[in-house]
């Protein structure tokens, strides 16, 4: 294999040995692809700072001599660094909570132009001091589900499909096994998900439908945050079949008022 | 392996548990003790019993002792006012060496780290807080690492220990001594320049 070059986020990077590290990248020529960093734990010279959590780096590799090996890299140069995530518990638990997401999730050399390009602009948002760290974290949720073809339905009632418009007031169920808003009328939910009034499902659909831009823009309820956060969340742990660790660690530190 | 007698596949097997030691580097290093003297071979085996039977962690500092309180907790004459943060009882021994600090030590035990699973409840952050209501610590000096989770345990315990009284700090990061500005990445040179001081 001749060596690659691309972009690349970093989402996980564990110890190997003594010296070395397995950094597990999003690449944008390959989708997620793990490689062998040797000796980036002896010396800080050949990779520097460019190895870190969720940075946004030009990196080279390519296959060792060794057959069925992981690839070696060779170069790492930081392109973006976000600096204002790393300094924030919350934003470093919700970058976390994306890159488990998408590590999970992603096949191995498989390129995802659309949900790398959604990373990056997830994180430079995240970095925004400007931006609502929870707004981002249910637009990153929203556009994920819809590109991995999870679509949460919410416009109309799984069963009988009648129009959310038709509904009334009160409480709307959301059923994880089925995908969508169960309406009170059909009733039951298999796998019963946060409930929702029908306000905050509409700010919900109007926010699925512009651009990033626009979308960053909207004012929410806080009913519509904390619970379409919740929704967003818990479908994303059901089809992962489990939850996040980094989920588990939010929610604690949500708990804490942080 | 099987052609050595039990008692030394079995010393070989021991060894090839230790981390980074294959059965080939367990198997020289079981010949090489075999070859030494009996003292030696008694020396290194009780080493290991004492060592796992007094190390244990200091109660007031959490770092690797074997008196509790360890030695640097029990000695009047260092720094009573200044405690550093360190997620491992390894940095305290790294800042130990550099012979910088006078002060006392706290070891979290790890950092911050969401991917892993690891939360505040399982550091030693509530037993430095209950420290710090003690009354006599004015300053905590936090030396977690600089990547990204070690940035934001640091974040982390700011917060925690706002409002507490105590004056919270943390350590400049920087181009190392002996570096190459132009082979230095962007985000150290970042800090560098937003931690420089007056010449
Ligand atoms: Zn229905
Ligand atoms: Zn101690």
């Amino acid at each position: 294999m001749p060596p690659v070059t691309t972009s690349a986020v970093i989402l996980r990077s564990i110890e190997y040995g003594d010296f070395d590290l397995i950094v597990t990248f999003f690449t944008q020529a390959q989708g997620k692809r793990a490689a062998l960093a040797k000796n980036a734990r002896k010396s800080f010279k050949r990779f520097g700072g460019a190895l870190e959590l969720f940075s946004k780096v030009s990196i080279v590799y390519a296959h060792g001599k060794k057959k069925g090996g992981l690839p070696l890299l060779s170069e790492s140069n930081l392109e973006q660094h976000f600096s204002n995530i790393r300094m924030d518990i919350h934003k470093t638990a919700l970058a976390s909570l994306w890159a488990e997401t998408i590590y999970s999730w992603a096949e191995e050399e498989q390129a995802q132009e659309e949900i790398f390009q959604l990373l990056i602009r997830s994180l430079e948002n995240l970095d925004d001091e400007k931006v609502d760290r929870d707004k981002v974290n249910i637009l990153f949720l929203l556009r994920f589900l819809a590109l991995a073809g999870l679509t949460p339905s919410l416009d109309q009632c799984v069963l009988c499909c009648r129009s959310l418009e038709d509904w009334g007031q009160g409480g709307i169920c959301f059923d994880h096994a089925r995908g969508g808003i169960v309406c009170p009328k059909c009733g039951v939910c298999l796998a019963p998900g946060p409930v929702l009034s029908v306000g905050a499902v509409k700010q919900l659909l109007w926010l699925n439908k512009g651009d990033l831009a626009a979308a960053g823009r909207m004012k929410l309820s806080r009913e519509a945050m904390d619970r379409g956060r919740d929704l967003l969340e818990s479908f994303l742990a059901y089809h992962l079949g489990r939850e996040p660790k980094s989920l588990r660690f939010l929610k604690d530190l949500r708990r804490r008022h942080f | 392996m099987s052609f050595y007698p039990p008692s030394l596949v079995n010393l070989i097997k021991q060894l090839s548990k230790l981390p980074g030691i294959g059965e080939k580097t367990a198997e020289r290093l079981a010949l090489h003790i075999l070859r030494g003297s009996v003292k030696d071979a008694q020396a290194l085996a009780e080493s290991i019993s004492e060592a796992k039977e007094t190390v244990r962690l200091c109660s007031v500092c959490y770092g690797l002792a074997d008196s509790d309180p360890c030695h640097i907790c029990r000695d009047a004459t260092r720094d009573q006012d200044v405690v550093c943060v360190v997620e491992q009882g390894t940095d305290m021994v790294a800042l130990e060496k550099s012979g910088a600090f006078k002060g006392r030590y706290h070891v979290l035990q790890g950092c911050l780290s969401p991917m892993n699973g690891v939360g505040p409840d399982n550091l030693r952050i509530r037993e430095l807080v209950e420290r710090l209501k003690k009354g006599k610590i004015k300053e905590v000096v936090v030396a977690t690492g600089t990547s990204v989770e070690g940035e934001s345990t640091a974040n982390y315990l700011r917060q925690v220990l706002e409002g507490s009284g105590v004056k919270v700090t943390r350590i400049a990061s920087g181009v190392p001594i002996g570096g190459d500005l132009k082979y230095t990445d962007a985000l150290t040179l970042k800090r560098a320049l937003d931690s420089r001081h007056c010449l």
